[in-house]
């Protein structure tokens, strides 16, 4: 027989399909659309051994109703919870809008093997640039980052949203700003009559970066349509291809690389990614 | 690999033995189309002149249309648990570009993540191949595939006087013994066996040039008039999918009792040419054209996989030919790329 | 959490529909359980017009049809059209094709202005409409989905994909190798592909996907001898309402 077959799972349960058993813990409506939800293992030992790296991503359960993927926004360095950040949308992420604090959900992962090289953006600058939701994934790394500061050069979010009142984690936005090791710059399209800040789309705000090219990292997550246009930016900064980092976005059904759905070329965006070095993107067509 | 010879006599109480000893699956003629593998109960039933089928065998048993992944019950408390179920069974008749199409799933289904679903069913399922007569769209030969030299038990080749068997593992060595007669293949069984060969080839008629496609598709991939016009008739209706012995893609999907109690995860086949494949939540699709569609399918089966595990997700079986009413024709089209950036 | 009320009505149609409910054997008990109905045309004598849910069978082809719809689309907060006739006229639909007045006096000649009759319709040409359960008769368990989905919250899941895909997945012979045509591969599935699978062709009684390739349709009905107006009758049957023979793909 050909079969050669290799456990890589993480876990020794008997199928890759079954979720584990958690609850959560706490609800915030942090925009008109989004709500911030702080997720616990049922199971002490699964929450011990829930380890992820920022960018990564799980698969939750609504039982009887569906299962989608969410970039966890937490820090990795937090073992007591882990965050989601969820904008209503469709059936599952509908659901999870309509549920109380001590619901029961199932969860799956963490999953995705490219996530962002934290390690090898150590002593860079780093630039992260997120529109919309796509700042969800990116909090985990800022996160991490601001847990390991001395390992990191300058940091700097550029971060772009639809009017002031979807901007995403205003709590850690002001809690950035006091801090004088990391800068942010926020930006919307449709500015209220308070609005003080930025106008315009993200892209707008990368010239200005003034990181020498060669110690600089900088990492993108945002609608699919942004992707383009970021691209085209950091390209004119001469910023190497193998040191921008880009989080895609797919639909990621199985989470293992077995149902095909997130297939990009030779890549799955649910095992290879979700992120990708912009050299792979390069290689990748209709990736972007 | 062990060879032997089985004479014409014994063969049929071999079939039978094996018939009545196991849960058998093999082909039986479903109407003046085509042959379907069914369970067998009699000798009566089997017809192993087969020619076209409708499902590939080996991905219906071991990756059936729809499946329960997951069972679970909602009360107070939620209890979660697998299903995986399987028993064993003796796939009888398969073809070698089947297998083959088989092997390529096995070793999808356990690289980095095991599916223990296809596994535990792939685990017990007893392979005994046999050459069928290919299709005129059948170009298996192009694709190194109308020869399994791996991934059954027993191959059993039928020559004019005696059959000449292939012993691939322990297992099928033992079934062998068990129910038939058999003695060690010699010089000249193995002389009559590649004459057999020899002619059995001669028997495909489509010849594909898949040499240099990995480099020219991605000059052909922008090619927007090629795709249009390869794609026009294209129903987006997945029959080319649906009827691969190597596409794997699927749906998960939760439901509950109406009792909203009982619940499970399911998966089904899906095909990565039907709209909605490439939509995620919020509405955003990835491939809204029918044209990207198809040169995403061109490049999982032509491409992607070559990269991944050094082979095609191809056989060369043809039936993505026979089942597209548009007539979109992947042997054609490969040949059309290579004329086209030769010229 | 108290069980949503549901009417089930039928305005001008042959009952198949509600039948099609009834014959949900060991589900109706659950069904039963999980709502409560406080109408149901041909099964229950009560009614009531306290409702949340209404599923509603048959079109629109009386004067008195349009003041019945209009009342249930007021009173409802979810709309479920069942059935080919309530979805997109279905086969009543035929009479427009003649005409009313023409058809009132080819059915009833001289009497015919006894008769109150006007251009069919579809229910969701008067009232909106939130969910579809299509089909002649529709599948009793793509009904069951939808009242699920309704109780649970989510969208109901309808194929937008054509019937091709279900006889795949059924492990059909294709009709169209044994020399039957066949508008599956233009067909919503849902049916379960209910017809090849006795080896007949689909009559498109779902109706059209979302984006069917009308041109390539054509082209495989001609090659397998249809004659144009063979080809518009086989489209007209369930969908003449809907003029589908004028829609061209859009790609």
């Amino acid at each position: 027989m050909t079969l050669n077959v290799k456990y890589n799972n993480k876990s020794n349960k008997s199928s890759i399909y079954v979720p584990e058993l958690a609850r959560i813990n706490k609800i915030q409506q942090i925009s008109p659309t989004e709500k911030l939800f702080d997720i616990v293992f049922e199971d002490d030992k699964n929450q011990n051994n829930f380890n992820f790296e920022p960018g990564q991503f799980v698969e939750l359960t609504v039982f009887g109703l569906g299962e989608a993927p969410f970039s966890i926004c937490s820090n990795p360095e937090n073992k007591d919870f882990f965050q989601l950040c969820i904008r209503d949308i469709g059936n599952v992420s509908g659901a999870l809008h309509r549920m109380k604090e001590g619901s029961k959900i199932g969860i799956r992962g963490p999953y995705g093997n490219g996530y962002f090289p934290y390690e090898k953006m150590r002593n860079h600058n780093i630039i992260l640039i997120a529109g919309g939701l796509g700042l969800a994934p990116l909090m985990s790394l800022v996160k991490y980052i601001l847990h390991h500061r001395e390992d990191y050069k300058e940091v700097m979010i550029i971060y772009g949203a639809v009017n002031p009142e979807n901007i995403l984690f205003k709590d850690d936005i002001q809690y950035f700003s006091s801090r004088n090791d990391i800068s942010i710059c926020v930006t919307v399209d449709n500015p209220d009559a308070e609005w003080t800040g930025e106008v315009g789309v993200c892209t707008k705000l990368i010239p200005r970066v003034d990181f020498p090219v060669e110690d600089t990292c900088a990492v993108v997550c945002g609608p699919p349509v942004m992707y383009k246009f970021v691209i085209i930016e950091l390209e004119k900064k001469n910023y190497s291809s193998e040191k921008v980092f880009l989080s895609l976005e797919r639909r990621m059904e199985c989470g293992v690389g077995k149902c095909n759905h997130c297939h990009i070329g030779d890549k799955l965006v649910c095992v290879d990614g979700p992120v990708f070095s912009l050299w792979q993107i390069k290689n990748l067509k209709e990736a972007i | 690999m062990l060879y032997k010879v089985m004479g014409r006599d014994v063969f049929k109480d071999f079939v039978k033995s094996l018939i009545s000893n196991y849960e058998f699956i093999g082909p039986k003629r479903k109407d003046k189309a085509v042959h379907d593998f069914v369970p067998i109960k009699d000798i009566s039933e089997l017809d192993i002149n087969y020619k076209r089928t409708t499902i590939p065998p080996a991905k219906k048993i071991l990756f059936p249309p729809d499946e329960k992944l997951v069972a679970y019950e909602v009360n107070e408390k939620i209890k979660v648990r697998p299903v995986v179920e399987s028993s064993e069974k003796v796939l009888f008749g398969i073809n070698a570009w089947d297998i083959n199409g088989m092997n390529f799933l096995d070793r999808f289904f356990v690289t980095d993540f095991v599916d223990e679903n296809y596994l535990e069913r792939r685990k017990k399922l007893i392979v005994i191949g046999m050459d069928s007569e290919p299709t005129e769209t059948n170009f298996s030969p192009s694709m190194d595939s109308e020869y399994a030299k791996d991934g059954f038990d027993l191959y059993i080749t039928e020559l004019k006087d005696r059959y000449f068997i292939r012993i691939n593992t322990a297992r099928g060595d033992e079934i062998l013994k068990k129910y038939s007669v058999t003695e060690n293949a010699l010089v000249k069984d193995f002389k009559d066996y590649n004459n057999y060969m020899d002619n059995y080839r001669k028997k495909f008629k489509l010849d594909v040039n898949i040499k240099d496609f990995y480099d020219n598709f991605e000059l052909i991939y922008d090619d927007d008039e090629f795709w249009e016009k390869v794609a026009k008739n294209c129903y987006s209706c997945g029959s080319c999918n649906l009827a691969c012995p190597t596409c794997f893609c699927f749906n998960v999907k939760d439901d509950i009792e109406l009792n909203l109690k009982d619940g499970n995860k399911t998966r089904e086949w899906d095909s990565c040419m039907l709209p909605e494949y490439g939509l995620v939540a919020g509405g955003h699709n990835f491939r809204p054209d029918k044209e990207n569609r198809l040169k995403q399918r061109y490049r999982c089966k032509l491409k992607t996989f070559l990269d991944k595990f050094g082979r095609y997700a191809c056989v060369g079986c043809g039936r993505c030919i026979e089942v597209c009413l548009a007539k979109i024709n992947i042997a054609d089209n490969i040949n059309s790329i290579k004329k086209e950036v030769s010229v | 959490m108290s069980k949503p009320k549901v009417g089930i009505f039928g305005i001008t149609g042959c009952g198949g529909c509600q039948l099609e409910i009834l014959n949900l054997e060991d589900q109706l008990l659950d069904l039963v359980n999980a709502v409560e109905i406080v109408h149901f045309t041909e099964a229950i004598t009560e009614h009531s017009d306290n409702y949340e849910i209404a599923l509603v069978e048959g079109s629109i082809t009386t004067e008195h049809d349009v003041e019945r719809i209009k009342k249930i689309g007021d009173i409802a907060k979810i709309i479920v059209a069942v059935g080919s006739c309530a979805v997109s006229g279905g086969l009543n639909c035929l009479k427009n094709l003649y005409g009313v007045e023409r058809a009132k006096e080819l059915v009833y000649g001289d009497k015919k202005d006894w008769i109150d009759s006007i251009e069919v319709k579809p229910i969701d040409e008067y009232i909106r409409v939130d969910y579809y359960a299509r089909g002649c008769p529709p599948n009793r368990l793509e009904i069951v989905d939808i009242i699920r989905s309704l109780i649970i919250g989510r969208k109901p899941e309808i194929p937008n994909y054509p019937v091709c895909v279900e006889c795949k997945r059924n492990g059909n012979t294709c009709v169209y190798d044994i020399g039957i045509t066949c508008l599956g591969p233009v067909t919503r599935a849902g049916c379960n592909s209910r017809c090849p699978s006795s080896a007949t062709g689909c009559e498109g009684c779902r109706g059209l996907i979302d984006d069917p390739n009308i041109n390539a349709q054509k082209d495989l009905l001609a090659e397998n001898g249809l004659t144009v107006e063979d080809i518009i009758n086989q489209f007209n049957l369930y969908n003449a309402c809907k003029k589908v023979e004028a829609k061209e793909s859009s790609k």
